[in-house]
Formats: structure tokens, C-alpha cells, sequence
């Protein structure tokens, strides 16, 4: 995990681990908005994206009084904790899926299907969630968590190279799913 | 830096060299500088992605999520004033004494009680004769 030199959570983190109410409401102000973004963008499903969020606030909460500095950054450990989440999840959609396949949805005259291209996005995060696992997480933690290319790669366990290249067919798979919207 | 790893570059970062990795920065702002139309043509591509990326609805945490959050936290224990610290001392030394002075009363009751019990003991031998017989074996 990358480390970048100092933690600038650090205090804050000491802080909820003594009982701090005003450190708890900071931090859950600081981060929550970006771990739900992070699952939302993820799982496409806003309650599974909430239960994530919740569920990674737990695991921190547990953490606070023990957290030792260096090791690694609260945050990256929190965008570790959330993907985790986030896996397990798609994980049990898949095994669901295999056991079940869904029907077949049926996607209208082609009148709505124009209808609903203008919504862009809608139009976006379905083709977010068409994208293979590992090209999405790279595009969500580059482009809307906004982490440098390093520590996206550390996060993913994965080299700089390889992560250089998980982004690109991503975004370009986005762009070939997306071309109508620019035509 | 040449046309197709700019464009790769461009095809994985975006459209924005200031959201490239710093250390490709200044090499893409040369290549920009010497090959402005080939630049444009691959950062205007990847700019149109970056909008649509963009026009996704940022999600926002309601408030019931934020409290449940929130309720769920590690409480910090109330601090104590010197007079709590005082009547928290107290009753400890209270306790000490009253758990000293029942373990006497206790003691004091069972072995009445086995004094008693002794005396029920003796009366019940001296009735079955068992003394009495062995005085006249003597």
C-alpha cells in the first residue's frame, strides 16, 4: 500500500479513537461522501452502495483505537476495505446470477431506446457496469476518487504500467459504448 | 514522447495533462508544443469522455446514513472531576469494609453453627449408649 509520507488523517483517526464527537463528525464528513461514491460507482446500486459505506465506517470505527501510523494511509486503508466490500458483492451477484439467469429485459422501440440515451448518465453508469471488474475499479479510482496513478496501482495491487493499461481499455471501451452520445 | 504514447496517455488519463502523472507532464506538454494538431485531436477525444464521466449525478450520503454512522462510533468515556475520583475512591473503601465486616459476622454464624451442631452430635452418642458401654469395658 502506499504510504506517501505522512498521513494527513493521522490526528483525526487518534482522535476518533478517544471518543472525539466533533473528530467523528469529521471524519464521516470528510469521507463518507467519497466511499459512496466510490461503491456507487462500483456496484451501480445505491442501497448496496449505502450498506458498503456503512459497513466500512464499522470496520474503521473498530480500527480507530488501535490504528498505528506508517503502515498505510487511513484513506487508502479505507478504499481497501470498501473495494473489499465492494468484491464480495459482485462476487455473490455473480454466483446468483449463474444459479439464476435473469430474464431477458426487454429494452423497448427503438423511440425510447433514443429517449434514454439523452440521459447521459444513466447512459454512463450502464456502461460502467458493463466494463470487466478491474478496468472499472481503475477508472473509478483514477477519474472520480481522483488518487494519483501510484497510489491506484498500490491500492490494486498491481504495477504502474499495468494499471496505465487496465485505464486505457477501460476509458476506450467507455468512448466505443458512449460514441452515440457524440453523434 | 511520439504521437502513440501520447495517445495512449491521453486514452488513459484524460484530456487534461494536469491530471496526468506528474512525471509524464513535462514530456506531454513538449509533445503538445512541437505536434499541436496531433495533441489537440487526442486530448479533445478523451475530453469528451471526461464530460460524460462527469455528467453522472455525484451521489450524496442522506441523513439517516450519516447518523447511523455517526451512533455507531466508539464512545469516549465521560471524564471524571475530582469529587467523582473522591466518591468513586469512597466506595471501593466502603465496599472493602463491608465485605471485611460480613466475612466476620459469617464466620462468627457458621462457627456457631458448628458449635450447635456438636451439641446435637455428643446428645445423640450419649443416648445410643456408646459411651456408657465403653466406661463399663474400662
Amino acid at each position: 500500500m502506499a504510504t506517501g509520507g505522512s498521513d494527513p488523517d493521522q490526528e483525526l483517526i487518534a482522535r476518533v479513537g478517544r471518543g472525539d464527537p466533533a473528530a467523528i463528525q469529521a471524519l464521516v464528513a470528510r469521507k463518507l461522501p467519497r466511499m459512496l461514491q466510490l461503491a456507487h460507482r462500483m456496484l451501480n446500486d445505491a442501497a448496496e452502495a449505502e450498506d458498503v459505506a456503512q459497513e466500512a465506517f464499522l470496520r474503521a470505527w473498530k480500527q480507530a483505537p488501535t490504528w498505528q501510523p506508517g503502515a498505510a494511509r487511513f484513506d487508502t486503508w479505507l478504499h481497501r476495505v470498501a473495494l473489499n466490500l465492494c468484491y464480495d458483492r459482485l462476487r455473490r451477484r455473480r454466483e446468483v446470477s449463474m444459479s439464476d439467469p435473469p430474464e431477458q429485459v426487454d429494452m423497448g422501440p427503438a423511440a425510447d431506446r433514443g429517449l434514454m440515451a439523452r440521459d447521459t448518465g444513466l447512459r454512463v453508469s450502464a456502461a460502467m457496469a458493463d466494463l470487466p471488474d478491474r478496468q472499472r475499479e481503475a477508472v473509478v479510482l483514477c477519474h472520480y476518487q481522483e488518487l494519483t496513478n501510484i497510489e491506484a496501482a498500490a491500492l490494486m495491487g498491481v504495477s504502474v504500467d499495468a494499471l496505465e493499461s487496465l485505464l486505457a481499455r477501460g476509458r476506450r471501451a467507455l468512448r466505443a459504448a458512449l460514441a452515440d452520445l457524440r453523434e | 514522447m511520439n504521437k502513440d504514447r501520447f495517445q495512449t496517455l491521453a486514452d488513459a488519463f484524460g484530456g487534461s495533462i494536469s491530471r496526468w502523472p506528474v512525471a509524464l507532464r513535462d514530456e506531454a506538454y513538449a509533445f503538445t508544443a512541437s505536434s499541436p494538431d496531433e495533441a489537440a485531436a487526442a486530448l479533445a477525444s478523451a475530453l469528451d469522455l471526461d464530460e460524460d464521466l462527469d455528467a453522472v449525478e455525484r451521489p450524496s450520503p442522506s441523513h439517516a446514513l450519516r447518523q447511523a454512522i455517526i451512533n455507531a462510533a466508539p464512545r469516549a468515556r465521560p471524564a471524571r472531576g475530582p469529587i467523582q475520583r473522591w466518591l468513586t475512591g469512597a466506595g471501593v473503601g466502603i465496599g472493602l469494609v463491608t465485605a471485611a465486616a460480613a466475612g466476620i459476622v459469617i464466620g462468627v454464624d457458621l462457627s456457631a453453627s458448628s458449635a450447635g451442631e456438636d451439641a446435637v452430635l455428643l446428645a445423640a452418642v450419649y443416648s445410643s449408649g456408646l459411651l456408657n458401654d465403653g466406661g463399663d469395658a474400662s
